[in-house]
């Protein structure tokens, strides 16, 4: 399966029974979105998959961890850095363009920076919807989509901000 | 003193501009530079793949304990960390040897000097440029006012002391294009770019010990994992899944 053309629902349970030693013995084989990956066990459990259906695949934040019942969770670590990722090119894209806006707008001082905060706040929220409120099957936390790297962008925004408000008003 | 300077606009197009586009391209060239360079002299070293695979194996034990039974685990956790001949059991002499040794391998050092000055150069060189054609005269204002204390390290070239902080020499401008950049560079060269610099001095002081010290921070983690079989438990969980199909 080509990692870059999944875009629904993957969910091939096969199970054979036989028996061994007079208790029967259940072999399933399970595709995990995003990667072949042969789980045979000798367990008797339904294992679905929410694939998340995406046009983009690249921005798009991926399952890690891929049980429902989550007594026991399965972390797909390349699935987890994908998703960092993700926040980290949002967070930086969202702070320039915040830079840019709270320059052309003319904000200076104090009123600049609650706009970088702003921003961030809305990038948040936006992944969030965009991982449809439920947050665990996709990242650690809460913590990491509200908190991290909250102030990494602020560099970038003052950079950008500086450029527009010279620009536009002391041009 | 809140009156508004009336800049040039000359110096608009013919600083910030200029000064910014030359920052940007100057990371471009050093990101190409840097990997054209890296792929002409790479040969992996084996014996660091080796141990490079070894903990991402006792690291998938570590993460799977749970789905394989006792017994099975405790046999796999010895053949890792045993005495005599454990996969992760390093012994104290050995582990400062290698670390040494990675010190004085010629080939490594070269490395890494190069990495070092790919890294310096292209900065000293813009800053000296900066330095000597933009000085002396009001570049930026910027939009938050600042304190009386940085006036000596933003106003470098300019010689009137009742200017207000805000307004900036071009040497605070270089400044700040060199650390807003990062963020600019890591959208438009993708993850792996050479231009963040205090990323790739943490990496370069830890890639000494990365070895030896990994593998005896594997073998500790792997001490640590209690395992608790999951199969008695997956009854009850799969009732709970099919309740939640069937509702």
């Amino acid at each position: 399966m080509c990692r870059n053309s999944v875009a629904a629902v993957l969910c091939d349970t096969a199970a054979s029974a036989f028996r061994v030693g007079g208790r029967s013995v259940c072999r399933w084989r399970i595709y995990v979105y995003g990667t072949k990956s042969l789980v045979s066990s000798k367990r008797r459990e339904i294992r679905r998959e929410k694939a998340m259906a995406s046009r983009d695949e690249s921005s798009v934040p991926r399952k890690q961890s891929s049980d429902v019942a989550d007594e026991i969770s399965t972390f797909n670590a390349e699935n987890m850095q994908n998703n960092a990722k993700i926040i980290y090119y949002s967070r930086t894209f969202m702070s320039i363009i915040g830079g840019v806006i709270a320059g052309i707008l003319g904000f200076t001082g104090l009123t600049g920076f609650i706009v970088y905060f702003l921003v961030m706040a809305i990038t948040s929220v936006g992944i969030a919807a965009k991982a449809g409120f439920s947050v665990l099957p996709y990242f650690n936390s809460w913590n990491q989509i509200l908190i991290d790297g909250f102030l990494g962008g602020l560099l970038s925004f003052v950079l950008f901000w500086t450029f527009a408000y010279d620009f536009v008003h002391i041009f | 003193m809140a009156e508004d300077l009336v800049l040039d606009t000359a110096i608009r197009d013919w600083v910030l501009i200029p000064l910014s586009v030359v920052m940007v391209l100057i990371g471009i060239l050093r990101y190409f530079v840097s990997k054209l360079m890296r792929s002409s002299n790479q040969v992996p070293d084996p014996k660091m793949i080796k141990e490079g695979q070894v903990v991402i194996r006792a690291r998938n034990l570590r993460a799977a304990a749970n789905f394989i039974p006792a017994k099975s685990f405790r046999s796999r956790r010895v053949y890792f960390s045993n005495e005599e001949n454990g996969l992760l059991y390093v012994p104290k002499g050995q582990a400062q040897n290698a670390q040494a040794q990675m010190f004085s391998d010629p080939n490594m050092a070269m490395d890494m000097m190069k990495k070092n000055l790919s890294m310096i150069i292209p900065q000293t060189l813009t800053f000296a440029w900066v330095n000597f054609f933009f000085s002396g005269f009001v570049a930026a204002k910027i939009p938050f006012p600042l304190t009386q204390r940085f006036r000596s390290m933003l106003q470098n070239g300019i010689d009137l002391s009742t200017v207000d902080v805000s307004y900036v020499s071009s040497r605070s401008w270089y400044f700040l294009n060199l650390f807003g950049l990062r963020g600019l560079f890591s959208l438009i060269l993708g993850e792996e770019n050479a231009t963040d610099d205090t990323q790739r001095m943490m990496q370069m002081s830890g890639f000494g010990f990365d070895p030896t010290r990994s593998l005896g921070a594997e073998k500790d983690s792997l001490d640590i994992v209690q395992h608790e079989w999951a199969l008695p438990k997956f009854e009850q969980r799969a009732e709970a899944v099919l309740k939640k199909l069937v509702s």
